[in-house]
């Protein structure tokens, strides 16, 4: 058999991605050395595996049956950043194994977070400027100036990086009230509770934390707490939906996905992880540095949220079937694994890339999703969507209402479906209601991340 | 009531499948800089790429368009620029006068270009914007040239999730969204005012004569500041990228003609700037594309030639490097050109015959070097980027 084995490793990494990054291959030539029109090519999900993960070299490859021997091109594509291409000589009845290493972050703890791309490839303190050359154009040398004055931004963003924030627990109005305090412009809060974390590991430009995952038992809670149970005292405390980020007055506060895994243990591997960017700004305030980025580590749904997350939904189409194959978002759903916040996350790709028109499979069960869990905002809004898709607008609108009335969304993509619907509706006093509070969210993230007011 | 903006319709069309274009250039801002700048939009720069770039893609479109299935049914166009020079159709006579690109007048084009949508279900709609752009969070509006008057404040200008939303009540099946965007400090509007711009056009839900879901697909690149949106009286780099995806970069060959989809133009425009332009003039923070939904666009002849897309890794060695092509096997003659003969501001491109090629880089002064690459050329565009080492 003629064949690709691929393997991607992401260096100084622990754990996997089963369904991590988008390879496609095409021929190029065949093994007569002549191009072969059409061109064969195919675009498949593979494994990103972490080469501080025990077993990574015994680790499967990811299998490619080629039609013929030949030289191949091989395009991987991630979260964010450029592609990877490489070129592979093939021979005919023969099965070649290829290795790629990703690249590498110069920050040893941080593996996950350069195969996502959220932080940078190269140490953000080298000093950059591009020479003027002695015959340039006119343009050449307003375009060099323009990317000068750029690093020169960059430079003195990084000269003004802050201290490590305090981090503090925080709570909202309940429900429908938390969208109101934004409209009031009012930023002030509960006042927020300083955490006891345990110090993060950090250097000049990053920090990281690596919170304690809630056991079987406080995931239990976290997903009747989604039901409309009281969350216990001492599980609030240890697991608060908000979490307040403030460095010298600047304040970004989190939405942090506590009850991700349900009544499901992650792997040691897995769990969610908060990185505080000392240097670079949010897309929300791009004159001053500091950021904050919630990131989920699930060797089965992380790749996922980060093509989500980065906008590449043709991406994420490639990678769902997979990754719902695994573990669907209808067993999320009913406790089978993990819990309701993955099936959110699932609802909004099939519900995003939907075409086909009428009713699918899996339309009940995001009916289910909506009704079984009433302090999930998320899940009503994403059924009102899918209504105005089928054309049900009078029954859309209810459910959109009703996610608004629930509280803040957990996704930041269910702001844009709030967007969307209530712009298909023509409701201009609802997304007035939303509005100022959709310009402080991240849109670069998978969750809620809201910047507040008074930044300096 | 006539529409003004109409530079182009084939009437023929009416009641079958067709594609409906409503461009908007902005380049002249009344209350911008160096005008009678007010304290809203004061801060905006007069531009001079959206005038050429929305020509290019008029252009285009009057000449290249060809999607047999759904051909161009309709062409309307507003242009606001310093000197107003209308449109002249290639091939036609005297130039055409163009609305001004306000919010009346786009309100009146977007209007009839909206009515076009609806007469049949398989229509594809492409709305193309070139001008300043503000985007904070999950919101953007797209400036007008009346934008930030004493009267009407902030309301010269599209609030886009209003255009977009509204418009999946259009029959329209297939819908593009081409925003193409200076973007600057101008963002910090929406710190001041949450609700930034207005409804143009509204289609009210339930005049969709199908079931189907209305099909978006929205590019939107992250472009920052105007020397990186583009150089003086050239198209944008936005522009110049998009016109390269659906003429060679996009369309594949699967299905035996040459066809580009959505998604194989987003990717295609996606790479392009990205060689186009050094990543820090890139914002890495925002998506790119607000929502890729696949549907065929359009479809071209087999192409003859392999461009190759070339640049460093490092933006700082570019300005005095010369890139190098030698042929493997003698595919065809060497080929050599310096990064201050290039028309880009970050890379060079090459047309050379399919084959194995070797790309290298010779840069003053070195050290660093450039580690060379070898790559088969067997589609009608190539990507290189050389590592730049110490």
């Amino acid at each position: 058999m003629t064949g690709l084995q691929l393997k991607l490793v992401q260096p100084l990494a622990e754990g996997r991605l089963e369904v991590g990054a988008v390879a496609e291959l095409r021929l190029l030539l065949g093994a007569d050395g002549q191009q072969v029109r059409p061109m064969w090519h195919e675009t498949r999900p593979v494994a990103v595996w972490g080469s501080d993960s025990p077993e990574y070299e015994g680790a499967d490859f990811t299998q490619f049956d080629l039609p013929s021997g030949g030289r191949y091109g091989i395009t991987i594509r991630l979260p964010r950043g450029g592609d990877i291409e490489r070129e592979v000589d093939i021979v005919p009845g023969v099965t070649r194994s290829e290795i790629i290493d990703l690249p590498v972050s110069p920050h040893e703890y941080l593996g996950w977070q350069q195969f996502s791309g959220v932080v940078r490839n190269d140490p953000n303190r080298r000093v950059r400027n591009v020479p003027e050359p002695a015959g340039g154009t006119f343009d050449q040398l307003v375009s060099i100036k323009a990317l000068n004055s750029v690093y020169e931004h960059e430079a003195d963003l990084f000269n003004r990086r802050g201290d490590i924030p305090a981090v503090f627990s925080s709570e909202l109005p309940v429900a429908g009230d938390a969208w109101q305090l934004f409209s009031d412009t009012i930023d002030e809060t509960a006042p927020p509770v300083i955490t006891d974390w345990q110090n993060p590991i950090f250097d000049e430009e990053y920090c990281l934390w690596t919170p304690t995952m809630p056991n079987e038992e406080d995931g239990w809670n976290l997903v009747q707490a989604l039901r409309g149970d009281q969350l216990p005292d001492d599980v609030q405390q240890r697991f608060p939906r908000w979490m307040l980020f403030d460095r010298q007055g600047q304040r970004d506060l989190v939405s942090v996905p506590w009850g991700w895994w349900g009544m499901v243990l992650p792997q040691p591997s897995e769990g969610i992880r908060l990185l505080y960017d000392r240097a670079n700004p949010s897309p929300i305030n791009r004159e001053q540095p500091g950021r904050t980025v919630v990131s989920v580590q699930d060797r089965r749904w992380g790749g996922l949220l980060e093509f989500v997350a980065s906008g590449r939904l043709e991406e994420a189409g490639e990678l769902a079937p997979d990754v719902f194959g695994r573990e669907s978002p209808e067993d999320a759903l009913y406790g089978k694994s993990k819990g309701p916040l993955s099936a959110v996350l699932g609802g909004l790709v099939l519900v995003s890339t939907s075409r086909d028109p009428g009713l699918q499979h899996w339309d009940q069960w995001l009916e289910n999703l909506a009704n079984w869990f009433p302090a999930l905002p998320d899940g009503a809004v994403l059924l009102g969507f899918r209504l105005l898709q089928l054309g049900q607008y009078d029954e859309g609108r209810a459910r959109l209402e009703e996610g608004l009335n629930r509280g803040i969304p957990y996704f930041a993509a269910t702001f844009r479906m709030l967007t969307l619907g209530f712009s298909q509706l023509e409701d201009d006093a609802a997304l007035k209601h939303i509005s100022r509070l959709t310009t402080r969210v991240d849109p670069s993230q998978p969750f809620t991340v809201i910047r507040l007011s008074g930044s300096n | 009531m006539q529409d003004e903006a109409l530079v182009f319709e084939n009437q023929s069309l009416s009641s079958t499948p067709a594609t409906h274009v409503f461009i908007v250039g902005v380049g002249r801002y009344d209350f911008g800089r160096d005008k009678n700048e007010t304290l809203i939009a004061g801060d905006l720069a007069q531009l001079s790429s959206p005038a050429e770039s929305a020509r290019a893609i008029a252009n285009w479109f009057l000449t290249e368009f060809d999607n047999p299935d759904c051909p161009l049914g309709s062409l309307s166009f507003c242009l606001s620029e310093e000197s107003a020079q209308g449109y002249t159709p290639p091939g036609s006579g005297p130039p055409l006068t163009l609305p001004e690109a306000d919010i009346a007048a786009i309100k009146k084009a977007a209007g009839h270009w909206a009515n076009r949508l609806q007469s049949h279900d398989e229509n594809m709609a492409v709305f193309y914007f070139c001008g300043h752009g503000v985007s904070l969070g999950q919101k953007a509006a797209l400036l007008l040239s009346d934008f930030g008057s004493s009267t009407d404040g902030y309301d010269g200008a599209i609030e886009f999730d209003k255009l977009r939303g509204t418009l999946k009540n259009a029959t329209a099946d297939r819908q593009l969204f081409l925003l193409d965007c200076c973007r600057t400090r101008a963002d910090g509007l929406y710190r001041n005012e949450p609700d930034i711009g207005s409804r143009i056009l509204s289609i009210p839900p339930g005049s969709r004569r199908h079931g189907d879901v209305a099909r978006q697909c929205i590019l939107f690149p992250t472009i920052e500041g105007e020397m990186a949106f583009g150089q003086q009286n050239r198209p944008s780099v936005f522009a110049t990228s998009f016109l390269d995806a659906v003429r060679f970069a996009a369309p594949e060959d699967q299905t035996g003609p040459w066809i580009a989809t959505t998604s194989l133009i987003l990717n295609a425009v996606d790479r392009l700037i990205e060689y186009r332009l050094p990543a820090e003039m890139r914002s890495k923070t925002v998506p790119n594309a607000l929502e890729a939904t696949n549907f065929e666009f359009n479809q071209i002849d087999p192409p003859t030639s392999t461009k190759s897309f070339i640049t460093l890794s490092d933006p700082s060695a570019w300005p005095d490097a010369e890139l190098d092509c030698l042929a493997v096997n003698g595919g065809g003659p060497a080929q050599s050109k310096r990064a201050d003969q290039s028309d880009e501001m970050a890379c060079c491109v090459f047309d050379l015959p399919p084959g194995e090629w070797e790309f290298s880089a010779t840069l003053n002064p070195q050290p660093p070097h450039a580690a060379p690459v070898k790559r088969t050329l067997a589609r009608p565009v190539t990507y290189v980027r050389l590592d730049v080492l110490p």
